[in-house]
């Protein structure tokens, strides 16, 4: 109305306008930033079956089951040692093939995964942007004490075989690990089709020329069905590998010593 | 008292601010539950794998587009140029220029028996000459074997035509546009080569199947709900080999962001994906095995 009005508006106004325009500048920057620093990748070891990465995190209930999500990601990714903490790896988007992870554990934004290297049970976490997820209803058992391989589907058996397991000395290793990938090595003649999983040898650190993969496979004789005389692999018969090959990377490979 | 409502106000709307951010702020960045719009040109899983590209996803609602087409070379699959984009809720894609298989059929020499009866076909009746039943040579591609009567051609002047002068690629696709706004989604599908011949598409309808069968079976406007109520739409479905390579063109998703309350899923009364319940994600693909040598142990 008057000077004397408008100065009283002006006067006590201004801090008003001055706390929402700093509401505002932060309201953009919250909505920038996502709230992680930028990693360099470069600096971050890749979690592969070729890989010892000592820091990681162990699985802390190796012998539960997950609900089946497995993930993919879509570019290299780094692995923290938990929800926002520190990258101590990073992992790509191919390993055999793609690369898929089961699920462990999830909190808000962050997945728990298995990873594919040493030491065995390695765990890390992964931010949930840039990944791809799928589920797999296939889970597949291992029980070295019976030498037995079973194939669930939806918790409903599809095959119970034989399997050759790794010799005393030589152990299959217990414990949860993953379908890690499908390969056909033109090196093999002994089985067509090779599964490696994201488990290694506990006993041989290396093994003709590779890292001690232990893989689930085929064999030309019968007579290792049912024995405990690999180096640490799964020997199964050629219907159960049939089975095997179809089931998504990424699913849950129980072994226990049953 | 008037002369206090206003600097009142502005305080309000400071302390509205200051919540409305906190609320803001403390929101998870990136629920693993919801998906977001999203949408992509060219993907394939198989003995060809192909990442989505380019890939572009909203998850805040804000719209992004990008047109960095980058697929790997490979003796597949080639596209000219592609823009994706995805916002709140909606997206689409622009695909121009997809050919499959280019030159493939370059490398096919005819059997002495077929060359002899095409380079003798008679002035009339030819068209009522049938096709004989000879093996094709590998192309090279993820198909099962094949044989001259596979070809999708009437009688042998046409069949002596099309392997005596090759089309120069398999499969063309001119322009594919796909969009999606909530849960509904439409295609649009420029002119189809096969072979070297135009062929009609039957219909855009949701679903529809384009018979090009062995060499692959086409299906258009493949539509889909997630199980968080997102709803996705792709424009062709080409499956090779009975799932030895399956490539995905124009793909659209749509989904609420992340920061409003999570629609409940709808149910659709259409195109049920076998393998998918509410409440999980799509089903992990079967691998196809890769030719390396790994040394495991034994």
């Amino acid at each position: 109305m008057g000077r004397a009005a408008q100065n009283q508006r002006g006067g006590s106004s201004v801090p008003a306008l001055a706390v929402l325009a700093l509401l505002g500048a932060a309201g953009v920057f919250a909505v920038l930033d996502d709230g992680k620093p930028d990693v360099d990748l470069t600096t971050l070891a890749g979690a592969s079956t070729f890989a010892t990465i000592s820091t990681a995190p162990l699985d802390s209930q190796p012998f539960a089951g997950t609900d089946g999500l497995v993930v993919h990601p879509r570019v290299e990714t780094a692995v923290y040692s938990a929800p926002d903490a520190e990258p101590f790896a990073k992992v790509g988007p191919t390993q055999f093939g793609a690369t898929w992870l089961p699920v462990v554990e999830r909190v808000d934004g962050w997945v728990r995964v298995l990873l594919p290297s040493k030491p065995n049970r390695s765990t890390g976490w992964l931010a949930d942007e840039d990944l791809e997820h799928a589920s797999s209803s296939y889970s597949i058992r291992v029980h070295t004490g019976s030498r037995t391989l079973e194939l669930f589907e939806r918790g409903k058996r599809l095959g119970k075989w034989k399997a050759g397991v790794g010799a005393q000395k030589t152990p299959t290793p217990p414990g949860r690990t993953f379908l890690l990938g499908s390969i056909i090595d033109p090196k093999r003649s002994a089985s067509p089709v090779v599964l490696p999983l994201g488990a290694h040898s506990p006993t041989l650190d290396t093994f003709g020329g590779g890292p001690g993969t232990v893989a689930i496979h085929g064999w030309p004789r019968p007579d290792v069905f049912g024995a405990a005389v690999s180096a640490g692999c799964v020997r199964v018969p050629q219907t159960a590998l049939d089975r095997l090959q179809r089931v998504p990377l990424g699913t849950l490979v129980l072994i226990d010593s049953k | 008292m008037r002369r206090n409502i206003v600097p009142t106000a502005l305080t309000a709307a400071a302390v509205t601010g200051l919540v409305a951010l906190t609320l803001v702020a403390s929101a998870p960045a990136g629920n693993a539950v919801d998906r977001p719009s999203s949408a992509y040109a060219v993907g394939a899983d198989g003995q060809v794998p192909v990442e989505k590209t380019p890939y572009v996803e909203s998850r805040d609602g804000r719209e992004h587009s990008s047109s960095a087409l980058e697929l790997p070379k490979n003796p597949l699959l080639s596209a000219r140029t592609a823009t994706v984009t995805a916002g709140n809720d909606k997206a689409s894609v622009e695909l121009l220029d997809v050919t499959l298989g280019q030159g493939a059929l370059n490398q096919v020499k005819l059997p002495p028996e077929l060359k002899k009866s095409c380079a003798s076909l008679p002035a009339t009746g030819a068209d009522d000459l049938p096709i004989p039943d000879l093996p094709l040579p590998d192309l090279g591609l993820p198909l099962p074997d094949l044989s001259t009567v596979d070809l999708p051609v009437k009688n042998l002047p046409e069949l002596c035509d099309l392997l005596l002068t090759p089309p120069s690629s398999i499969l063309g696709i001119d322009a594919i546009n796909v969009w999606c706004a909530g849960d509904r989604g439409g295609v649009d599908v420029g002119s189809l080569t096969l072979l070297g011949l135009k062929i009609q598409i039957p219909s855009t309808k949701e679903g529809a199947v384009i018979p090009a069968a062995p060499l692959a079976t086409i299906t258009v406007n493949e539509q889909s709900a997630g199980a968080d109520g997102s709803f996705t739409v792709t424009g062709l479905t080409i499956n090779l080999g009975n799932g030895a390579q399956v490539i995905r063109l124009a793909s659209a998703t749509c989904a609420k962001p992340a920061a409003h309350p999570k629609p409940t899923p709808k149910p659709k009364p259409t195109v049920p994906i076998p393998g998918t319940d509410v409440g999980v994600p799509p089903a992990a693909p079967v691998p196809t095995p890769v030719k390396t040598h790994h040394p495991v142990t034994g």
